[in-house]
């Protein structure tokens, strides 16, 4: 089996594969009392259009500063972050985040939250009923609709964000360690369901998270950042099929490339 | 599905109810009307304070209505027009680099300070007093909204960006009910402030109200009417805090307070 590569072969043409996000040559530094920090040093990256990228690493590793380029809530301090070609200027609908922190707007109802993209938008009222009972379907909170996320556990308050962030409909989904404060039964099968979403419903998705199972389970291809300078070790394309299940995780190939990239993320600091 | 309980937070619990009697039941111990304790010119019974129920009669009401006019009138308009420029500092750099060092100036000033000019300006007017009021409250709300504004967690801003909310829809759907449970806490101390100001008001010369009662009971020597004008002031600030806790839990019913 060949392993995923940059192109599709399609009846003997080969198809580039479209680039819908592109950093180049990207530079980041903070000024921090004085003292400069380079947060992303030299970040090149591709991301093609319908494609799951998970970028992985130890936190201070600079992918979370990689994630607010790409959603426009952060400028470089050199190079470029295009989308379709275009320079990258602030925030818009194109892009929608899932935040690690709880985003839900706890004043909206479950169903206003999921609609407040579409409505925000101005689209069509018939339109926007049909996308929110979609995807209160697919969240399995449907008889939820009318209630306030306050009343909701962390695990379904995070199937909505995701509705919400789906709802929208943007051409991008970024997302900043969606899971990484839920239990780990709950993350498991968030993944599933995620994994299975982006089989049905393609979407580009970048994915930002400190747990290499989870990248790995979860992408398409894995970028494996290192800390101070935070740059890119090592990117892996991983061929685990559209829809994966819980029992990928035990599997030979999923656990030997496990151990290859632990290797590349180092050691802990001696405390 | 977990689901909690709001507290029930108006509910008078028996341990509340038993320190209010408790204090009337003090009062009339140490009275005239019981062990004689004081003097009843210095500190009334309570058949007096009755006494001037009677007395008073009509005035009782007109003199709370006056009062109740002015309270909303300087509540309304202080929030209000605090709200609004309290907004715009935080919308508009410029204006708010331009009114910010004004306003943080002129606030810690005591508005009553002010009562000499405004005597000066409207004598014993109506208008005198409506503006004293609504200074007082404007200032403080003013503030708060400010601070409100700039305490909302950047996250939902960033996270309806993102989602395509326009300008307004942000300050309509986002800012507007995330600021709500923070303002509870300086309405409450609003309400406290404009009963205290219209007082200060009513004391500069006024033709009704309880302050105006009140300060003509002292040149009368009418100390149960004096006493009879703070427990009607003790009631109406408690009717207004009460009301406000309602609509306010109302405005929230979302969040966990």
């Amino acid at each position: 089996m060949l392993p995923f590569s940059g192109s599709n072969e399609v009846g003997g043409i080969i198809l580039e594969n479209s680039t819908i996000l592109e950093f180049k040559d990207v530079n980041v530094e903070f000024d921090s009392e004085g003292k400069k920090t380079h947060a992303l040093t030299n970040f090149n990256l591709d991301v093609n259009e319908n494609e799951f990228v998970c970028i992985v690493g130890e936190s201070g590793c600079g992918k979370t500063t990689a994630l607010n380029l790409a959603a426009g809530l952060l400028k470089p301090s050199s190079g470029t972050v295009k989308m379709n070609g275009e320079v990258i200027t602030g925030p818009d609908s194109t892009r929608a985040v899932v935040f690690q922190s709880d985003a839900v707007f706890p004043w909206m109802t479950v169903e206003e939250n999921i609609s407040f993209g579409p409505r925000s938008q101005g689209k069509d009222k018939n339109q926007i009923e049909k996308t929110v009972n979609q995807y209160l379907e697919l969240i399995g909170l449907s008889e939820f609709r009318k209630s306030w996320p306050m009343t909701l556990s962390g695990g379904m308050r995070k199937r909505v964000d995701l509705a919400r962030a789906y709802a929208s409909n943007p051409k991008i989904l970024l997302m900043d360690e969606p899971f990484g404060a839920l239990d780990f039964i709950l993350k498991e099968n968030l993944q599933e369901q995620l994994r299975k979403l982006t089989a049905i419903n393609k979407k580009t998705i970048i994915f930002i998270t400190h747990d290499l199972e989870e990248a790995l389970f979860l992408g398409d291809r894995v970028v494996v950042m290192t800390p101070r300078p935070g740059t890119i070790a090592k990117i892996v394309n991983c061929n685990f099929g559209e829809i994966r299940e819980n029992n990928l995780r035990t599997s030979e190939n999923f656990i030997e490339m496990r151990i290859e990239l632990r290797k590349l993320m180092g050691k802990a600091p001696n405390l | 599905m977990k689901t909690r309980k709001k507290a029930s937070k108006f509910k008078l619990k028996p341990l509340g109810l038993l320190a209010i009697f408790l204090s009337f039941f003090t009062w009339f111990i140490i009275s005239d009307d019981g062990l004689k304790l004081i003097s009843p010119v210095k500190f009334p019974p309570p058949t007096h304070v009755l006494n001037a129920i009677e007395f008073l009669n009509v005035k009782l009401l007109t003199d709370s209505i006056s009062t109740i006019a002015r309270v909303l009138f300087g509540l309304i308009v202080g929030t209000i027009l605090g709200s609004i420029i309290g907004a715009v500092v935080v919308f508009s750099k410029k204006i708010g680099e331009f009114l910010h060092p004004l306003i943080e100036s002129a606030r810690p000033v005591p508005v009553i300070a002010m009562i000499p000019f405004f005597l000066m300006w409207f004598g014993i007017e109506e208008p005198g007093k409506l503006l004293l009021v609504t200074i007082g409250v404007f200032m403080l709300i003013v503030v708060n909204v400010s601070e409100s504004i700039r305490n909302i967690p950047k996250i939902y801003i960033q996270a309806a960006q993102t989602l395509g909310a326009s300008k307004y829809t942000i300050r309509r759907k986002i800012l507007l009910p995330a600021v709500v449970p923070n303002m509870i806490g300086p309405l409450r101390v609003a309400i406290a402030l404009t009963f205290t100001l219209v007082v200060a008001a009513e004391f500069m010369g006024a033709q009704s109200g309880i302050g105006y009662r009140i300060l003509e009971a002292r040149r009368l020597f009418n100390p149960q009417v004096i006493f009879l004008g703070i427990i009607q002031l003790g009631i109406l600030a408690s009717i207004f805090d009460f009301a406000l806790r309602k609509f306010m839990a109302h405005l929230t019913r979302w969040s966990e307070r």
